[in-house]
């Protein structure tokens, strides 16, 4: 990457002057001078990549480039930029294309999670900063080379779930914070059983489901379908397959669970202190999968070597009654925030903050401090949800997950799920 | 049934979830391959965990015959009906990789034959994916010839990418290769292979990129240069220098790292280089990264710290510490930032003697790193801060979340001479809740400066506790009015942690002596008991009391759905605001579907704004009922509602396939499609979501029948046998629900809503009314509170009849019915006719039975066991019988039924079990595995349980159901000590049950009254003359139709006792 127009604008500033000048002078009518401003472009302009939390642009970062393999969505979009923010945006139909350009600081990444890694790794080695939506990767070994590119070019990485640092946690009614203060306080004892499920208020979208017995169809005009799959194995073309339904099919993405999945469990995992270990036991309880067809499931339940465990409730196979969110040997959390504890509002607190977390991914970009969620913890939780989607696919009743190997005890099988390889013309 | 077997198969469940390896077995029943094969189809997708493996376990058994056989059945992809066969190849092949599956070589050598089979493309891209997961060493050959089908050929490298034990092999092919073959380097690269280095750098100077790729991963020393010139080529940016750098960090190559580092090279490659170096040259690590700590860029700043490894860390803390002041601004924030993260609490006055760097970014990050290392040095800093124009927000923030006890600081802050200091230090009391500061905020709340005193009121409901509470009333009641909304809300928190009860014993207290009542509204509304709620409510109906107004709305209870509503209808100044509350209570309840409804409808009655109208149509998504529906579905037509209401009716319809059917919901849904094509047009992209999830709907629902809309007055139908049936009732004008021309239901003020002599009150509004008939049995509900559940119809009951509602169009309204089927009604054949057979069960109706009809239940024509309803006890005709000829079909819903038929039983309804108070002839699905032993307890069924037999008694030959969801026939005969069984048409079991009992018929105390058989067990009433005929058991999953008996009894006139 070229020295940077931002950081030599800021050596400027700081060093001759030693006095911060506010941007609004530089840049005049309350503007800041481009040169000082981050850019982004999207890859991926068809759902989620068009909604208005990644749709944006603003005075710390301009949107400038876009990309997508639909021609239709391109356009859509480009006119909705044009008509939003006044920007005439680049549009590619090539991923390698925006992330090659100049202009971009910043590539945020919206397609389906096969893409994910690949073009994580190559806006790495282009010196990118990444914004990734989650699930972050399809596969483990994905996750793994994703962790290595950033780490080569000490890029920011920014994975797309929130709820560890801001927002309602759904059933909880409440932010992830005061729930950590208590888990740390010890208060609950140990260890925990957190239950993700309908009945504490954590619901898993099983409309996400795929279709067997799809009929080839032509593939439309506008859409690049080669370049949609690209590391994905051929398949015919369906419609289902792709833009709103393609998280029906293993190929792509693995239903509710890898939709939701990162959402829900990420904080769990920040709550229970456990953003470098994994569980070692897998167990799920699910009707038999189509292997190209995502289907539904009843419960998937993760131990960890403390005994600490995660429980998911499918849709429509939750507890019946009053189930708490979580349980300890000393109390429990109802949705909602009801707790066994009495006072425990008030308790919480007197407890000192969490650690502060670095949650301003501009600014992270601009101090090369590493975002709250990023490719390390972010790769831990997107592994609890692979974990679970490997034992689905094959059909197990119980996997083991050797942590020192990071692989699956006594399962060649589950262990060749870990890494799987691209199609012809990919690789990473 | 028997309570023995019940008992004993809870316990044999435990015992399975164990272990299930014992049921691998597939001969068992002298199945032939391809019968094994359709009776696995036909049970998949299994309906339980258990069923799934013993099902695939079984197909797996039939190994390559049986995956032939399967993958022939695979129909051209292009006709794609293949589903079935994909599910089942697929569980078969993930099933054989379970470690030491038996049937892995077998099932693999059948895929093999069967890709060879295989014409068709994508069946044969499936089969292969398939195979990829069990190949061996053996199958290489054949993946090396499919390498060379176009279409097959990426499927086949998937294969090649994890087939165990090939690494020499494919290095061969590598290195034999006539010319260069990325994929073949790209395979390499997957299996990191050695042995392959020259040919891939041959290959890479050919221009193929995978091969460079690839030597990043398989390559040594030797493949540097080469790599090094080509990133040099394309400028240090791309795939090649990409390549290069990952070799660099493999071999950690200190001189390569070190040239990286150049100034002339593009940022990440610097950062790159600057960590393998580090790593590299561990002695010069220290060294390497202070200097670097020079750098104008900040990201190779950064990188340098962070690069530091663990074990010199301390070293170089040490150092930046030292030459703390030599560095630039930037490079001391970057050092500042680190020093905090890693925990250096040693900087802590180092890092404080920057919080007021004129360069502010240092200045910031001091202080933030000052709060995460905590300790007094830190504290004593950061409070000092307080005062500091522009630096009291960045400490106050620090101090909420710093690493340790605050209170110290903050108490004695609060003592400060300078204002801006007490007040900061009022919002970290509150926030962090330092009680004992109680004593110095109130005082404070006194203050002559107006800004600590507004702070202080805002701060003190933070830190009050039970014990405060006397004397924040006292203040209360002397405080102007304009502080008193603090003051009052400081009360509520201080006695927030009591009970209700004792909250509103304190506030009352306080009350009774005080002189303006209405400064405690707020505290008697927060313990939201019903004496404070109903003193409230009529403070307010006395003169509209504006403080007990405020409090209502704020009274946290279910009971207030009811006031609000009546609040809001007798028309308040501030309707919205009640409207909002109202939805609030509701929302926040757990309330059934048609309560929501119940509540929702009424209060959309009540005129509110647009905003609030779309609330309460929002609120209608959790009440997934065909009224909410509707009810959302008439904000269609009206813009400000409709796209509201369009993803009401979304939601409401798309998550409840039994709504999905008839032209109403048609209608609304292709409304609400046209509404979310706008907004999508106008880029909302969850509409777009919305709108998919609509047409899938669509294109799969049953567009006639459902529910449509009536009305009061005239016939809704003339002749109805089975239906469902909404209305609303305003509760005010009497009228009659005329049901199958019977006037069952009665609607009358004061009494509420009646069926059969029991009624529920009117609630206030509209009243929701739902009625369910289906054969002998109603449903009736009121506003989500059951009045009949599964309610036998009392006699004289009409099977069918006329549908209507006798009141006038003003009383009642939503009238919505749902005609379902008839049910079908089981005739008699005229032979059985001739024969003098009865019909006992004719789909219809109970009439003939007694008992536990709660559990068995009529249903589309069959009476099914349900276990919806709860219900004891077996279900007995309300004859006797003693010579008969008992027919009747069954139908095995779930596997492992376990049910009887009790014949010649005992008088009394419940507690008695046929096997012994008469005899049992036993019901069971006795092929399921549960029943077929286990090597940790049960040994499996004896002859004389299994279907057929008379329980405990005689045995029956074994006769094989086939897969479970099928009706079968099956005759009792019983004359005399002869009894003879026929299912199927096969006689099973033809006896005498006294001729059985020989040889048995001492008990073990040398007693011989009682027939005493071959289980071991005494059966009193054997040799029963008479009795009723019954079905034994609750467990639900069976069916039984067409049920008829013919009464051979010599005597005539039978006697019915019940």
């Amino acid at each position: 990457m070229q020295e940077s127009r931002r950081n030599f604008f800021k050596t400027l500033g700081a060093v001759g002057l030693f006095t911060i000048v506010p941007r609004s002078v530089l840049g005049g009518n309350g503007r800041i001078a481009p040169s000082d401003q981050l850019t982004k472009g999207i890859i991926g302009v068809g759902g989620i990549g068009r909604t208005s939390f990644h749709f944006s642009s603003d005075k710390t970062c301009r949107l400038v480039a876009m990309c997508d393999v639909d021609k239709n969505h391109l356009t859509q979009a480009a006119g909705m930029a044009k008509e939003r923010f006044g920007e005439n945006v680049s549009t590619y139909g090539n991923f390698l294309d925006l992330i090659n350009d100049p202009n971009v600081d910043v590539v945020h990444i919206a397609t389906p999670p096969h893409w994910h890694a690949l073009m994580s790794i190559e806006a790495a080695k282009a010196g990118k900063d990444i914004w990734c939506e989650k699930p972050m990767t399809r596969t483990i070994g994905e996750g793994k080379r994703v962790i290595e590119a950033v780490e080569r070019y000490k890029r920011i990485f920014r994975l797309n779930t929130w709820f560890r640092f801001t927002d309602t946690f759904y059933g909880l009614g409440t932010e992830v914070r005061p729930l950590k203060k208590l888990v740390a306080s010890g208060m609950l004892g140990w260890p925990l059983t957190v239950t993700v499920s309908g009945s504490t208020g954590f619901g898993w979208k099983f409309f996400w489901v795929g279709k067997e017995n799809l009929v080839p169809q032509t593939v439309p005009a506008e859409l690049d379908y080669d370049m949609w799959l690209g590391p994905a194995p051929y398949k015919p073309y369906h419609p289902h397959r792709v833009h709103q339904t393609f998280r029906g099919y293993w190929d792509y993405d693995g239903g509710g669970l890898t939709d939701m999945g990162q959402h829900y469990l990420d904080p769990v995992q920040y709550f229970l202190g456990k953003d470098k270990e994994l569980p070692v036991k897998i167990e799920v309880d699910a009707p038999q999968q189509h292997p190209d067809a995502v289907g539904i499931w009843r419960k998937i339940v993760y131990t960890y070597a403390d005994g600490c465990r995660i429980v998911l409730e499918g849709e429509g196979f939750e507890s019946k009654g009053k189930v708490p969110y979580i349980e300890g040997p000393n109390g429990k959390v109802y949705r909602g925030f009801e707790c066994t504890i009495p006072d425990v509002m008030n308790k919480i607190a007197e407890l000192p903050e969490p650690e502060p977390q670095r949650t301003d991914f501009i600014d992270c970009i601009n101090t090369r401090q590493k975002f709250a969620l990023n490719e390390l913890n972010g790769h831990n939780s997107c592994t609890l949800v692979n974990l679970g989607s490997i034992a689905l696919r094959l059909g197990r009743r119980e996997l083991n997950f050797d942590l020192k190997t990071q692989t699956f005890i006594g399962d060649d099988a589950a262990n060749a799920l870990i890494d799987q390889p691209m199609r012809a013309g990919w690789s990473i | 049934m028997t309570n023995r077997i019940f008992s004993f198969i809870i316990s044999l469940g435990l015992i399975l979830s164990v272990s299930l390896d014992s049921f691998a077995q597939v001969d068992n029943r002298n199945r032939t391959v391809e019968t094994i094969i359709a009776d696995g189809l036909a049970q998949l997708p299994a309906n339980s965990r258990d069923t799934y493996e013993k099902v695939i376990d079984e197909m797996a058994a039939t190994g390559q015959k049986g995956i032939e056989l399967l993958a022939g059945m695979l129909k051209p992809a292009a006709t794609n009906q293949n589903a079935p066969f994909e599910y089942a190849i697929d569980a078969i092949v993930s099933r054989v990789t379970m470690p030491e599956n038996p049937n892995r070589q077998s099932v693999h050598d059948g895929m093999v034959k069967a890709i060879a089979a295989c014409t068709d493309n994508t069946n044969r891209a499936f089969l292969l994916t398939q195979l990829n997961k069990i190949c061996t060493q053996a199958d290489f050959d054949a993946y090396t010839s499919w390498l060379n089908d176009a279409y097959l050929r990426e499927f086949a490298l998937a294969g090649l990418a994890h087939m165990p034990g090939v690494d020499s092999q494919i290095a061969a092919m590598i290195n034999n290769a006539p010319k260069s073959d990325c994929s073949l380097a790209k395979l390499a690269a997957f299996r990191k292979l050695q042995g392959v280095e020259p040919t891939l750098m041959k290959w890479a100077a050919g221009g193929c990129k995978q091969a460079g790729k690839a030597l990043a991963v398989c390559g040594s020393k030797a493949s540097l240069p080469m790599l090094a010139k080509a990133a040099k080529a394309e400028g240090f940016t791309g795939n090649a220098t990409d390549s290069y750098v990952k070799l660099v960090k493999k071999l950690e190559d200190a001189k390569a790292a070190k040239a990286m580092m150049s100034a002339k090279m593009p940022e990440a490659i610097r950062c790159a280089g600057l960590q393998i170096y580090m790593n590299a040259e561990p002695k010069n690590a220290v060294k390497t990264a202070v200097s670097a700590l020079n750098d104008k860029s900040i990201q190779y700043r950064t990188t340098a710290l962070a690069a530091a490894p663990d074990n010199a860390k301390g070293q170089l803390s040490g150092q930046v510490i030292d030459k703390f002041k030599s560095f630039t601004p930037q490079a001391k924030t970057d050092i500042t930032v680190w020093l905090a993260d890693n925990d250096y609490k040693v900087a802590d006055k180092l890092i404080a003697s920057n919080v007021k760097s004129d360069y502010k970014p240092l200045a910031l990050a001091s202080v933030k790193a000052l709060a995460k290392l905590g300790g007094e040095v830190s504290l004593e800093t950061l409070i000092s801060l307080l005062d500091d124009a522009e630096m009291a927000q960045a400490a106050t923030d620090a101090l909420l979340s710093f690493n340790g006890n605050i209170k110290n600081g903050v108490v004695s802050a609060l003592d400060s001479s300078d204002p801006k200091v007490v007040e900061q230090a009022l919002v970290l009391a509150s926030t962090r809740r330092l009680y004992p500061a109680y004593g110095k905020i109130a005082d404070l709340t006194k203050s002559s400066d107006a800004n600590i005193r507004n702070t202080a009121l805002k701060a003190i409901a933070g830190v009050a506790r039970p014990d405060n509470f006397a004397d924040l009333c006292k203040r209360l009641e002397a405080a102007a009015p304009s502080d008193r909304q603090a003051l009052q809300y400081a009360a509520c928190e201080a006695i927030a942690t009591l009970s209700p009860e004792d909250q509103y014993k304190t506030v009352s207290a306080r009350m009774s002596g005080a002189s303006d009542k209405s400064l405690y509204y707020p505290m008697l509304a927060q313990t939201a008991v019903p004496e404070a709620i109903a003193q409230l409510y009529n403070a307010y109906k006395a003169d509209g009391n504006k403080a007990a107004f405020e409090a209502l709305l704020s009274v946290n209870s279910p009971a207030m759905t009811d006031i609000l509503y009546e609040i809001a209808a007798s028309g308040s100044t501030d309707n919205d605001r009640v409207l909002n509350r109202y939805i609030d209570v509701v929302a926040s309840g757990s309330f059934d579907p048609a309560t929501l409804y119940y509540y929702y409808d009424r209060g959309l009655d009540l005129n509110p704004s647009d905003a609030v109208a779309n609330r309460f149509i929002n609120e209608l998504s959790s009440s997934r009922t065909f009224p909410s529906a509707m009810l959302a579905a008439k904000a269609l037509d009206k813009e400000a509602t409709s796209f509201a209401a369009a993803n009401t009716v979304r939601n409401i319809i798309t998550k409840d396939p039994s709504l999905q059917q008839g032209p109403e919901v048609k209608e609304m849904l292709e409304k609400a499609t046209a509404i979310l094509q706008r907004h999508k047009d106008a880029g909302d992209a969850d509409a777009g979501y919305a709108i998919n999830d609509i047409k899938g709907v669509m294109a799969s629902m049953n567009n006639e029948g459902g529910f449509s809309t009536a009305a009061a007055g005239s016939a809704i139908d003339k002749d109805a046998e089975n239906f469902e049936l909404y209305f609303d009732w305003n509760g005010t004008d009497a009228a009659t629900v005329n049901l199958r021309s019977m006037p069952l239901v009665t609607l009358e003020p004061g009494k509420g809503i009646t069926y059969a002599g029991k009624s529920i009150a009117a609630g206030k509004g509209w009243n929701t009314v739902h009625i369910t008939m289906v054969n002998d049995r109603i449903n009736v509900d009121v506003n989500g509170t059951t009045l009949a559940a599964n309610t036998v119809i009392a006699s004289p009951a009409k099977a069918r009849g006329a549908v209507s509602i006798d009141g006038s169009a003003d009383a009642i309204r939503n009238v919505y019915y749902n005609r379902m089927p008839d049910t079908p009604v089981f005739v008699l054949s005229p032979e059985e006719k001739a024969q003098g057979f009865e019909v006992l069960f004719d789909g219809r109706n109970l009439d003939k039975w007694h008992g536990n009809t709660s559990a068995y239940v009529p249903v589309d024509g069959n009476i099914f066991v349900s276990a919806q309803w709860g219900g004891e006890g077996n279900l007995y005709t309300k004859d006797n019988y003693s010579d008969f000829i008992f027919r009747f079909e069954f139908y095995f819903d779930v596997p492992g039924v376990n049910n009887g038929i009790g014949i010649r039983t005992g008088r009394d309804v419940t507690g008695v079990d046929a096997a012994y108070d008469g005899m049992e002839i036993q019901i069971l699905d006795h092929d399921d595995p549960i029943y077929q032993g286990h090597p940790y307890g049960y040994k499996g069924l004896r002859p004389y349980q299994n279907h057929g037999s008379v329980y405990g008694v005689v045995p029956s030959e074994h006769i094989e159901f086939g897969p479970i969801k099928q009706w079968h026939t099956e005759e009792i005969k019983a004359i005399g000590d002869s009894i003879t069984v026929t299912v199927d048409g096969k006689v099973i079991n033809k006896c005498n049950i006294r001729e059985a009992c020989k040889g048995h018929n001492v008990a073990p105390d040398g007693g011989s009254t009682n027939p005493y058989t071959v289980d071991h067990n005494n059966h009193p009433g054997l040799f029963n003359k008479e009795g009723y005929i019954s079905f034994c058991g609750h467990g639900s999953g069976i069916k039984f139709r067409n049920i008829r008996v013919l009464d051979l009894s010599k005597k005539k006139g039978k006697k019915t006792r019940q």
